[in-house]
């Protein structure tokens, strides 16, 4: 009987498989509000709340190989460090102390494998090979779901999305996929192409 | 009734009656944080049945991978749910029924599919995730079954004896496992479904159900069960209290046996029997 008994985490695990592992679990309105702050203290160039400069530089190498700058923009031009500094530095407080350990914890790990503590300093081989061994964690599984998180919403077109599910719920329409980014096809703002990234490639023709 | 506002206001409202719908977990909750000298095994349980013969519904996933768009995203098919199963014939050598529908895995929003990843067992993050995500997202289609849980007075709510709530009241407490029934029938909707996916042309696929017994949701029936007899239910046919003539639960727990899927119609129309009841009730009086 045992061998068959859920823990209470693998319980959780399993009812919040889109979390996948992460001590971070957080609402569309928060994720809303951080990604509006986050997004402002990028353009404002604005001091982090919580991160100092130098874990600052590691967590956003990590979130930079988990949503990489390739053919598309990823998280460095989302400025996903932002989000996750906010969220870090306001609803979740809680969760910085085990994210600085998860850091620490890797960088014993850059150090005993590379000789160098510094993940940023790291190739992204030797980078991704480190996030693989950490995959099943939770540092990874929280880093994993703020720089979706981050990603995702931003302010603009994050109340755009929230428009078009209330539509879609209202006429039990198909209407989500279906939305036009006419207001930031011309803004020339390299955050709002980022922000509308992981939105607009999902895109069906139109 | 005594009950306490957010900030912990201790407030009192006489009533004629009270109608409690709190649905299958808080219900016996509350009616079991409401013991008394009167009712020392909790408010309307002297049948001992509250909390007990909980029930979730079964379910089974089934997700595909399709070359073209399919457009699975586009909300639950609005013709939707197939019934040929609805009971499956006992040659199977076990008891359940249910339905299929197709929904979207996550919901149809990107965001949510991006969160998820990862779907088909490939990458969950890096650039393959990403490419995965622009192409996958309109390609993938998933089949649901919606399904039977047998009633066994195992599996029930109860109060931790040990975890507290913010207010430091006893948290809810599940115990459940399924029927072995519950699992063949998950097992045959997940079966049927994967069967389906590979008729229309799916690519890849995936699915799921609980192996081990151990579902959850938010269906949440049982724990309060309906009856004629007051020794082995806990409300009447009215969702009328027993013990407690002026208490109505109206709520998921009321039912007997988990129906096959989806409860809610049933549900709404044991409350608008319930309704009418309170109506005529006191009419005549009698609350």
């Amino acid at each position: 009987m045992n061998e068959i008994q859920l823990s209470r985490r693998a319980f959780l695990r399993q009812t919040g498989i889109a979390a996948r592992n992460s001590l971070i679990v957080l609402s569309l309105p928060v994720i809303m509000s951080s990604s509006a702050a986050a997004s402002e203290a990028m353009l404002d160039n604005s001091a982090f709340k919580v991160l100092g400069s130098d874990e600052a530089r590691e967590f956003a190498a990590i979130a930079a190989r988990i949503i990489p700058t390739d053919e598309t923009p990823g998280a460095t031009e989302a400025g996903v460090i932002y989000f996750i500094d906010n969220v870090l530095g306001t609803s979740r407080t809680e969760a910085l102390a085990p994210m600085r350990e998860g850091l620490a914890s890797l960088q014993a790990t850059a150090q005993s494998t590379y000789g160098s503590a510094s993940f940023s300093a790291l190739t992204p081989e030797q980078q991704d090979a480190l996030l693989v061994s950490i995959e099943e964690t939770e540092f990874f599984g929280t880093m994993r779901y703020m720089t979706i998180a981050g990603m995702t919403l931003e302010r603009t077109t994050g109340l755009r999305s929230l428009r078009i599910l209330q539509r879609f719920r209202l006429r039990g329409g198909g209407q989500v996929i279906h939305c036009r980014h006419d207001d930031s096809a011309g803004a020339g703002d390299g955050q709002l192409r980022v922000a509308n990234w992981l939105y607009s490639c999902t895109r069906q023709h139109q | 009734m005594v009950y306490w506002e957010e900030d912990g206001t201790e407030q009192a409202q006489k009533a004629k009656a009270v109608v409690l719908c709190a649905n299958g977990a808080e219900t016996p909750r509350l009616l079991f944080l409401s013991a008394s000298a009167q009712f020392p095994d909790g408010l309307a349980n002297s049948s001992g049945m509250v909390g007990k013969n909980l029930m979730f519904n079964g379910s089974s996933n089934a997700a595909g991978l399709f070359p073209e768009e399919i457009n699975g995203h586009k909300s639950i098919a609005t013709t939707r749910v197939i019934h040929d199963f609805y009971s499956i014939d006992p040659k199977h050598g076990f008891y359940g029924g249910g339905g299929i529908d197709s929904r979207s895995l996550t919901r149809g929003l990107p965001m949510a599919s991006a969160m998820r990843g990862g779907t088909f067992s490939d990458a969950s993050w890096g650039s393959e995730f990403k490419r995965n995500l622009a192409q996958k997202f309109t390609h993938t289609a998933s089949f649901n079954g919606h399904c039977t849980t047998l009633p066994l007075s195992t599996n029930n709510i109860t109060l931790d004896p040990e975890v507290k709530d913010k207010w430091g009241r006893p948290a809810l407490r599940t115990t459940f496992m399924n029927h072995p029934d519950d699992i063949a029938t998950m097992k045959f909707f997940h079966d049927i479904s994967m069967e389906m996916l590979d008729a229309v042309g799916a690519i890849k696929k995936v699915g799921s159900y609980a192996r081990n017994g151990q579902t959850g949701g938010v269906h949440l029936l049982g724990t309060c069960r309906m009856g004629n007899d007051p020794a082995t239910s806990v409300a009447d046919r009215y969702n009328r209290s027993h013990d407690v003539p002026n208490l109505f639960m109206v709520d998921g727990g009321s039912m007997v046996t988990s129906g096959r899927g989806q409860p809610t119609m049933t549900i709404m129309a044991l409350a608008f029997r319930a309704a009418d009841h309170i109506i005529q009730a006191a009419r005549r009086n009698e609350i």
